[in-house]
């Protein structure tokens, strides 16, 4: 076997084992990367807020800014737990509905407003708030310092 | 007579402009005097506080029958906006929701709690070119559009508007007596989300500016078109219009808008039919 030989087994050998060992490094990398992903979506689950609630539309849109505004609301609230649940807003100290025993519910009404309105979960008999949500206002004309509104009629 | 009634006219701009001056300086002295506990009120406000303006672009559909042009059917732009800086105005009304007089340049001088009041030019007249072929005979109409100078005043109350105008001098050179005067009313009110609008005009012309454009003289008249001198008149427009926002910068709108000419206007032998206009659009307001 002549040098040149046992030069080309060795760089072959070396060649193989450099493949190896990068083959396994990404082999490694891909296996670390799955893993990461996985616990992160497990810790997303153990971690998900034991409280929801959320709101369609969550804007309001009136001609003018200042006008009243309707619009049909629809609030969603979950809880991990049953229990017994109000939802309340800010325009009122009563509780727009109740629920008892439940883990989810589902409220729907007509809102007339000319300022946003802060919506929250509570638990009965309980100023804490579980979770909130806000109906804000918009408009396309803003009310500015001339009171005659050219955009409106002339 | 007339020279009297422009003089008079005039005066009545002047002297308005100096009392309404004169108010101002009034309510600055007294602003100054009041205390710094009191709530802000329109007159305290400075003229920063009515700088700005808006600017609505519109296409849609619009159909519009008028003896000043062929008929409108079809796809339209419609362009309306103001902009006020240091009591200098521009406004702009192509189009729906308002009276489309065109262009229009002034200075807002004074503001109250319910009116404002400028100096501004109004389209008075738009122009008139057509040919018309008359036996042995072509009657020509080549008139440039007239646009006068004035005072105008706007009040507010509520969901109420009121608009007056009166314009004694003439931008035209062909066309330099004349007095032009307005009165409008407008009221809006809302259904749901839905803003109606009805407003209701008046437009006065005397008798210098309706001859000049629909007064046919002895030698222009023809077999079918006799002499015809025409006197002032007033032309009333009804107009109804509906609005809703689809979103802060998206406004549908529908109107729609009807004239009935002065009788010295229909009289004439050349035209003699009222104008209509319907449009339904969205607008992008800015």
């Amino acid at each position: 076997m002549n040098l040149f030989h046992k030069k080309s087994i060795f760089s072959h050998a070396l060649l193989s084992q450099s493949l190896f060992t990068h083959g396994f490094n990404y082999l490694l990398l891909i296996s670390l990367m799955i893993v990461l992903i996985f616990s992160s979506s497990l810790y997303a689950a153990n971690n998900q807020a034991p409280f929801t609630l959320t709101i369609t539309p969550k804007q309001c849109v009136s001609v003018e800014q200042g006008q009243d505004c309707y619009v049909d609301i629809e609030l969603n609230w979950h809880a991990e737990q049953a229990n017994n649940y109000c939802v309340f807003s800010s325009v009122q100290k009563e509780p727009l509905q109740c629920w008892t025993n439940s883990r989810e519910g589902t409220y729907s009404k007509e809102v007339v407003a000319n300022s946003s309105i802060q919506f929250s979960l509570r638990q009965v008999k309980s100023t804490k708030v579980l979770a909130s949500q806000q109906l804000d206002m918009a408009w396309v004309y803003k009310k500015s310092a001339r009171r005659n509104a050219s955009w409106r009629m002339f | 007579m007339k020279n009297k009634m422009k003089t008079a006219a005039l005066s009545l701009v002047i002297a308005s402009s100096l009392i309404t001056s004169s108010l101002t300086l009034a309510q600055e002295n007294l602003s100054q005097n009041q205390s710094e506990s009191d709530e802000l009120t329109k007159s305290q406000l400075t003229e920063d506080d009515f700088n700005g303006g808006f600017l609505k672009i519109g296409y849609g559909y619009k159909t519009e029958i008028s003896p000043y042009h062929s008929e409108v059917k079809g796809g339209s732009l419609f362009v309306n906006g103001r902009y006020q800086w240091e009591g200098l105005f521009v406004e702009a009304f192509y189009g729906a929701n308002e009276r489309n007089e065109g262009l229009s340049i002034g200075y807002n001088f004074l503001n109250t709690e319910q009116w404002s009041f400028d100096i501004n030019t109004v389209l008075a007249h738009g122009e008139i070119k057509s040919e018309i072929f008359d036996t042995d005979k072509i009657f020509y109409q080549n008139f440039d559009s007239t646009q006068m100078v004035g005072l105008r005043a706007t009040g507010n109350f509520d969901q109420s508007t009121v608009q007056f105008m009166l314009a004694p001098y003439s931008l035209n050179d062909e066309l330099d007596k004349g007095v032009y005067a307005s009165l409008w009313l407008g009221q809006s009110w809302q259904v749901k989300n839905w803003q109606f609008h009805s407003s209701l005009g008046f437009t006065y012309r005397s008798a210098d500016i309706l001859d000049h454009y629909y007064g046919i003289s002895e030698e222009e008249a023809s077999e079918h078109f006799q002499a015809y001198k025409a006197g002032s008149g007033v032309d009333i427009t009804g107009q109804l219009s509906a609005s809703y926002p689809i979103s802060s910068s998206l406004l549908f709108e529908s109107y729609i808008k009807y004239t009935d000419f002065a009788s010295s206007i229909n009289e004439n032998p050349v035209m003699n039919f009222a104008s209509k206009e319907f449009g339904i659009l969205v607008s992008y307001v800015f």
